[in-house]
């Protein structure tokens, strides 16, 4: 019945793109070597953005992190993570609030027979936080993420990660009745965490 | 041990790059209110359209132009009709509030139509057969008179004349015989104007 639905003579081309991301995960998934593990990991860095196109504004947060993963310390990941972003700055409302958002990574790691692992990422997250203004309450935000790092094996569950990402990120339209305005930020994090796999 | 020396440091790093500066004035300006401009508050129940102004006003009182994006209402349509900012006579005269909307801002602008209390027609007498202009203007009950009227009339007569053209300054009738009557309807109002041929 779902393949019916899936292979109908004429499928939507939202579900057409949802099977092709479909497919695609599991060609990624199926990538992921013999030593994928399950692992959860924390960190805590320092989350600095800029705003330069629309407006002029900079915000530096210290920021935390949780996620989860799976995939092999030498090769490729699935990652999931959750961001506390302690937000100092005040640039929507006098009170904007600390985000939370939502990443969902592709990692490739590297083994060079030396006692760290690089790697580099990339994914799309989306997050939001409370503003105080009149007609917003919160404003939801998207981004698209870069990064790279080290793993640093410390023990054969334990690792440490160093790393950076660099986010394109686009707020939800803010209304001003003359018009809306969509405000675009480039945002750059150092972060310092360590995994567990199981 | 050295691996966990380096991420001390690293995290000690960031800790102190998280307290640079950060925007604490509001840059993204709400919404203070909205105000309908004054300087139009009467119409005359035969003019044109006209279009009224609307402003908002942000929390550094800076400005922008929304007369197209609030949404207009008259309080009574029999008196004048809103079409986005652009108000037109749909009586005879009367008084109207006119107000502006957007989600919780609004305001009000007490606005009057002139009432048509009498046209005068010239020449005032006519005593040729065929095609004849006549001059037509205006008096209303703000005590206005010899004015152009635009919109509004319609224009008859009876058996001995026919309606030929009309534009602002002028009717153009073609007299049969006389006596003729001519009639200006103005929405619920009669003017009417009888030629004897004397």
């Amino acid at each position: 019945m779902i393949l019916n639905t899936f292979y109908s003579p004429k499928p939507s081309l939202g579900l057409t793109r949802l099977v092709q991301k479909f497919i695609l995960f599991l060609v990624l998934i199926s990538t992921l070597s013999s030593d994928e593990k399950v692992y959860i990991g924390t960190g805590y860095g320092y989350h600095d953005e800029n705003f330069n196109k629309d407006i002029s504004a900079h915000s530096t947060s210290n920021m935390g992190k949780l996620k989860f993963g799976y995939g092999d310390i030498k090769a490729y990941a699935i990652e999931l993570s959750f961001d506390y972003i302690d937000n100092r700055s005040k640039i929507f409302s006098p009170d904007d609030s600390a985000k939370c958002g939502l990443n969902l990574d592709f990692v490739k790691a590297f083994d060079f027979n030396i006692p760290v692992n690089p790697f580099f990422k990339v994914g799309f997250g989306a997050g939001y936080f409370n503003v105080e203004r009149e007609l917003e309450n919160s404003l939801s935000y998207g981004s698209f993420n870069l990064g790279g790092g080290l793993f640093i094996p410390l023990t054969g569950i334990i690792d440490l990660e160093i790393g950076y990402e660099h986010k394109y990120t686009t707020y939800q339209a803010v209304e001003t009745i003359a018009s809306k305005i969509s405000y675009e930020s480039s945002v750059n994090i150092s972060y310092l965490g360590f995994n567990v796999r199981f | 041990m050295q691996q966990i020396r380096i991420s001390f440091l690293f995290l000690i790093a960031t800790m102190f790059m998280a307290c640079g500066n950060n925007t604490t004035t509001v840059v993204v300006h709400d919404i203070s209110k909205i105000y309908i401009h004054n300087d139009i508050t009467s119409i005359r129940s035969t003019d044109n359209a006209v279009n009224l102004s609307a402003t908002v006003v942000y929390d550094d009182n800076t400005t922008a132009d929304v007369s197209h994006s609030v949404t207009w209402r008259s309080s009574n349509t029999s008196v004048l009709k809103m079409t986005s900012n652009s108000a037109l006579a749909s009586g005879n005269g009367g008084d109207v509030n006119i107000s502006i909307l957007f989600e919780q801002f609004n305001d009000t602008l007490a606005f009057k139509v002139h009432k048509l209390t009498n046209i005068t027609f010239s020449p005032s007498e006519l005593n040729t057969t065929g095609q004849n202009i006549i001059g037509v203007k205006g008096t209303f009950d703000n005590n206005e008179s010899n004015i152009t009227m635009n919109t509004n009339i319609d224009w008859n007569s009876d058996l001995n004349a026919t309606y030929v053209s009309s534009d602002e300054e002028n009717i153009t009738f073609d007299f049969h015989s006389y006596p003729a009557r001519i009639t200006a309807k103005v929405f619920e109002d009669d003017f009417n104007k009888t030629y004897t041929g004397n």
